[in-house]
């Protein structure tokens, strides 16, 4: 696990290094969407909706799509909090295209030759509550994808995700992996990237 | 300021070239100025938009995720635009994101927007399109949504300022102002060369034209330039040019023609003018001529009646002498042949004045009836001795004051009525006169004279008024005459403003008759009417006449005075209505009878009346055709009171019926009257007094010293009027004839002179002057009474005239009327002075002592009657014409009791002259009063001692 870790490392810190340089950070503070304190049901909502928010300032290739008007489709973990909140953005519209939700078991990612997640299946790609093997092999298997990847942590951008989400003095904060972005061939709005924050990683320090 | 038209064509044209290339410039000036701005602004709002577009969408992320620090940061990248003011941005619900305000700009500006729920903005938001809104030149507001993802997530709102439009547009009138102002300056070199292509031909003809109207050179010729209108001008001046001087051409010639006939003209008119002044040469020599004839015919006729004057008044005294039957016959030829000879004398006098039309109708006011009746009354007598019966016969109420000449009426009156009592051998006269209509409001009168003579065959008629002609030699040789009278009275007439007529039947008679207008005369005539009589319309009179004629005349004049009258035709019929009348208890109160009436004359009938006691208290007035033969003393005996000649003049009339009436004791007063002219006239009368003749003609002097020698006059003789002023001086005469051409001091002189020296002595006498003349017109007249004479004779004068005019003049010539007999008439003065059965009667009232009885009263009346003379002298000097009045009476009334019927006769006038407030006649008639009653008392002296 270690030394396809340090592999994975060794090419995640050349990609850190890539964030930190190309990453304008912001820390933003946005009182509406300030997080009420010890609910979580409402951390998920605001979440869901900074989610839909900053899908809407990315764009991605022709590929990603088979058709017109094929629904942009979000995956995320059967068992994810979360998933009552993405619920409710079903059928909101992003670049045109329907919001549809996609549930998979996290148990069927350890095998990675079984059942792989590919852009084919989803644009978006929650892994905030998924477990780390689960996550790297995610994040492995759609790198190099149309895929967002969106998750919750610090390594989650060193891992190779390219939006990290953090919830920091009850306000909710985003970083931008650009090098990830690029590689996934999705475009991101300058704008967003003005409202990113700057990504202190423990490995970059 | 001049106007337009008379500025001169260069400036003209300049001054419109100019106007239209300043009015285009500007035109176009201002589209372009308007083109640009609106463009500018145009483009200013499409830029403002794009700005908003770019901003907006850059803002997107901060919208969406809420970042204003983002957004500030968007809005501030408008700083790289200076004109923006100010920016804001929006959410979808309308809250204020952040907002920009420029530097440069009003700070309130920028928060306008700030407040949201501004009114504004929230209709700005509900607005469809993006709001594009202008703010005047001074901003523009941009309003629009922001567009994220097909989605509206906010606004944006930006403000510029338009200061730049402004800019450009100030820039754009600067260049326009320069270029409009560089444009002129090309446009007038231009125009001041191009107008000369117009005017500078015009001005060359106007300079000919000046030239050709100085130089009077119509030989000039404009040089024409082209063949436009200016040309033709050019063309049309020359053509004109030749014209004129050709027409020059002719003038000239005419000219010289009209010279020609000027001179000609000149030449007949010096000849004419010859003409004229022999033709007025002529006629003054005419004139001189015709001058020459009528003063040879006036001084001739002057001449001629001098000598014709001794002829007649030498005649008329041998006829008054005793001659022979046969010297008689021959005296009265002579008398008649003068009398002939003066009338034709007269004729031809008058007639060759009319026919230089030298003879003027004087304008003096007189009495019409006045006129007619004298001229009847005065040739009545010849009528009367023809046995004719005469009948005046006036229009009653007719108005006969008028302004004419009466002298000349007179002379047509006394010729036609002349004519018809030569012509009529029996039956009668009627003198006819009536109003006749008005010609211009002035009266006309036609006059008739009617007569029974022989008539005039038809073809005569007209013939008649012709000159010198009568019917026919015969007549002319059986009754004399000129034959001038009826044309001089046709052309008298016609001078009056009338014609002249005549109307005759041979045999039967003939009526002339004429018209004549004269003026109204203002005065009105004092008409002698019943005024004396207190009800006249009470009275009844019977009238007893033959003739019908006059019984109407008589019959309309006492209808006039309102007296109710009948009129019978002889005396028994007459006397018949009397008695008639009085039974019925309507007595008459007078019958006025005829003398001479077949039957029953009037004397018989006068005398029956008298003897009837029941109608002898009618009073009885008689018409007598000429003077009694017993001085009426038969009538008298008869019972009539009075008697009056034919035709009877209402004036006499009715003062005859006042007297008779009103006097009912004086039965027997004789009232005939004084001025009775007819009675007067008989010549060889007494008149007496003292009488100065003044006369240088011996031959006259003789001939009126004989005559007034015949009426017992004194008479001194003085032959210039010298010697007659220093003879007054001395002596006192009762009155002076004067001749009025004299040597030495002619007779106007001498009277002037005279009337001076009156003036100075107080209480002088006013003498009587009767001027002497030869003249026999009225101009003469007017100058003897303005000179101060009293009255005229004109020469020759009969015995009858001058006695007229006497017994006018001398104060006692009316105490002498009585006075028939020449043999008794020395005495007869003093003896009638009272009538001698009065102081029987009285004697009669006591039969003892009826003497004493008289004496006494004699003697009261002596005391009494001085007295009051005495009263009236004093009255008179104080001018109390009352008391003069009052004392009047009474000394009348005591006078009738002693029989002093001519003292009473004189009272009776005085009284009447104080009413009429006469003082100077009551002086006059005041001394002869004195001397009258002087009289009286001395008959009464001899009287009482007889």
């Amino acid at each position: 696990m270690n030394l396809p870790r340090h592999k994975l490392t060794h090419d995640r810190r050349t990609d850190r290094l890539v964030v930190l340089w190309f990453a304008v950070l912001l820390i933003t503070s946005l009182p509406a969407h300030a997080i009420a304190e010890g609910t979580a049901a409402s951390e998920y909502a605001v979440k869901a909706a900074i989610i839909f928010k900053i899908a809407k300032f990315v764009s991605w290739p022709k590929q990603a799509f088979s058709n017109h008007s094929e629904p942009l489709t979000l995956c995320l973990q059967e068992d994810d909090p979360i998933a009552t909140a993405i619920s409710a953005l079903d059928g909101k519209l992003i670049h045109g295209r329907m919001i549809s939700a996609k549930y998979f078991d996290s148990s069927r990612h350890q095998n990675h030759d079984d059942d792989p997640i590919t852009s084919s299946d989803c644009q978006i790609l929650l892994l905030t509550n998924t477990r780390s093997e689960q996550q790297l092999a995610l994040l492995d298997a759609t790198a190099g994808q149309p895929v967002l990847t969106i998750g919750d942590s610090d390594q989650f951008i060193d891992r190779g995700g390219i939006i990290g989400l953090e919830i920091e003095k009850n306000r909710i904060q985003f970083a931008i992996n650009i090098a990830a972005s690029e590689n996934a061939g999705l475009g991101i709005s300058a704008q967003l990237l003005q409202l990113a924050k700057i990504m202190n990683s423990r490995n970059g320090t | 300021m001049r106007k337009f038209a008379d500025i001169s064509i260069a400036h003209k044209l300049v001054s419109i070239i100019l106007a239209t290339t300043i009015v285009a410039l500007l035109l176009a000036a201002m589209i372009q100025a308007t083109t640009e701005g609106m463009a500018y602004r145009e483009n200013i709002g499409q830029n403002l938009s794009t700005i908003a577009d770019v901003i907006g969408t850059n803002s997107a992320a901060a919208i969406v995720f809420e970042d204003r620090q983002l957004a500030d940061r968007v809005l501030k990248s408008l700083t790289a635009e200076p004109n923006i003011m100010s920016g804001h941005i929006f959410d979808i619900e309308g809250n204020l994101i952040t907002n920009y305000t420029s530097e440069n700009s009003d700070p309130a500006q920028g928060k306008r927007m700030t407040p949201a729920g501004n009114q504004q903005l929230s209709s700005w938001m509900s607005a469809r399109e993006p709001v594009r809104s202008f703010n005047g030149l001074s901003s523009i507001d941009i309003f629009q949504p922001i567009w994220f993802d097909r989605e509206k997530i906010g606004y944006i709102h930006l403000s510029s300022t338009l200061d730049p439009l402004v800019q450009t547009l100030v820039r754009f009138a600067w260049m326009a102002a320069i270029t409009i102002l560089i444009i002129f300056g090309i446009a007038y070199i231009v125009s001041l060369r191009l107008q000369a292509v117009i005017s500078s031909p015009i001005q060359r003809l106007a300079d000919l034209m000046n030239r050709v109207t100085q130089n009077d050179d119509y030989s000039l010729r404009a040089k024409k330039t082209g063949d436009d209108e200016v040309g033709s001008l050019i063309d049309g001046f020359n053509t004109m040019l030749q014209q004129i001087s050709q027409r020059d051409k002719r003038l000239q010639e005419g000219r010289h023609e009209l010279d020609k006939q000027a001179q000609q003209l000149s030449i007949s008119n010096s000849e004419l003018k010859d003409a004229i002044a022999q033709s007025i040469k002529a006629k003054e020599t005419a004139e001189n001529a015709n001058q020459a004839k009528s003063e040879f015919l006036a001084r001739m006729s002057h001449e001629i009646r001098t000598p014709m004057n001794g002829v007649l008044g030498m005649t008329e005294l041998i006829l008054n002498s005793e001659l022979s039957s046969k010297q008689r016959h021959f005296a009265k030829t002579i008398q008649t042949s003068a009398e002939s000879l003066l009338d034709i004398i007269n004729d031809i006098l008058d007639f060759s004045k009319i026919e230089a039309g030298k003879l003027e109708l004087e304008r003096a006011e007189f009495d019409l009836r006045e006129v007619v009746e004298s001229v009847s009354e005065l040739l009545s007598i010849r009528a009367q001795s023809k046995n004719l019966e005469f009948i005046c016969d006036i229009q009653p109420q007719m108005d006969t004051s008028v302004r004419g000449d009466q002298t000349r009426l007179r002379q047509i009156l006394i010729n036609l009525i002349g004519n018809a009592i030569k012509f009529t051998e029996q039956g009668e006269i009627i003198v006819r006169v009536r109003t006749d209509g008005f010609v211009d409001s002035n009266p006309r009168y036609r006059f008739e004279v009617c007569d029974t003579g022989i008539g005039i065959r038809p073809e005569s008629q007209e013939m008649i008024f012709g000159l010198f002609s009568q019917e026919d030699g015969g007549i002319t040789r059986r009754y004399g005459g000129t034959g001038l009278g009826l044309a001089i009275c046709r052309q008298l007439t016609e001078l009056m403003g009338g014609e002249t007529g005549v109307e005759s039947e041979p045999g039967k008679g003939t009526t002339f008759w004429f018209t004549a207008v004269f003026e109204t005369g203002s005065r009105a005539w004092h008409e002698q009417t019943l005024s004396d009589l207190k009800d006249p319309a009470s009275l009844r009179i019977l009238i007893v006449d033959d003739n019908a004629t006059n019984r109407e005349i008589l019959e309309h004049q006492l209808a006039a005075w309102n007296i109710t009258t009948h009129a019978v035709e002889d005396g028994p019929a007459a006397l018949h209505q009397l008695a008639d009348a009085a039974d019925a208890g309507t007595p008459y109160q007078l019958a006025i009878l005829d003398w001479h009436m077949p039957r029953m004359d009037g004397v018989t009938l006068a005398g029956k009346i008298s003897s009837d006691p029941k109608i002898n208290a009618t009073k009885m007035i008689m018409l007598t055709s000429a003077a009694t033969e017993d001085g009426g003393r038969s009538m008298t005996e008869a019972g009539v009171a009075a008697h009056i000649t034919k035709p009877a003049r209402p004036a006499r009339l009715s003062q005859c019926i006042a007297q008779v009436l009103e006097s009912g004791t004086a039965h027997h007063n004789e009232t005939t009257g004084g001025d009775d002219r007819v009675v007067a006239r008989s010549p060889g009368r007494f008149i007496g007094g003292h009488i100065l003749l003044v006369e240088d003609n011996p031959v006259n002097r003789e001939v009126a010293t004989c005559m007034l020698n015949t009426m017992q006059c004194q008479v001194d003789e003085v032959s210039n009027g010298q010697e007659a002023v220093e003879i007054i001086r001395r002596q006192r005469f009762d009155l002076v004839l004067m001749d009025c051409e004299m040597p030495v001091l002619d007779g106007y002189a001498a009277t002037q002179a005279i009337r001076e020296w009156e003036a100075n002595i107080p209480d002088h006498k006013h003498l009587p002057i009767v001027a002497l003349t030869a003249h026999a017109l009225p101009e003469d007249r007017r100058r003897c009474l303005s000179v101060g004479m009293d009255d005229y004779l004109t020469k020759p004068f009969s015995m009858g005239e001058l006695r007229t005019v006497l017994s006018c003049w001398l104060p006692m010539s009316d105490t002498t009327i009585e006075a028939e007999d020449e043999s008794s008439a020395s005495n007869a003065a003093s003896n009638d002075a009272i009538r001698q059965n009065a102081l029987e009667a009285i004697v009669e009232l006591d039969p003892e002592d009826g003497k004493e009885l008289a004496s006494r009263v004699i003697n009261v009346y002596r005391e009494n009657s001085a007295e009051l003379i005495d009263v009236i002298a004093e009255a008179l000097s104080q001018g109390d014409v009352e008391k003069i009045h009052s004392t009047a009476h009474a000394l009348k009334s005591s006078s009738g009791n002693v029989g002093a019927d001519r003292l009473v006769e004189m009272c009776r006038s005085m009284e009447t002259a104080a009413r009429k407030n006469e003082l100077k006649d009551i002086s006059d008639r005041l001394t002869a009063v004195k001397q009258e009653h002087g009289q009286v008392l001395n008959a009464l002296t001899e009287w009482s001692q007889s």
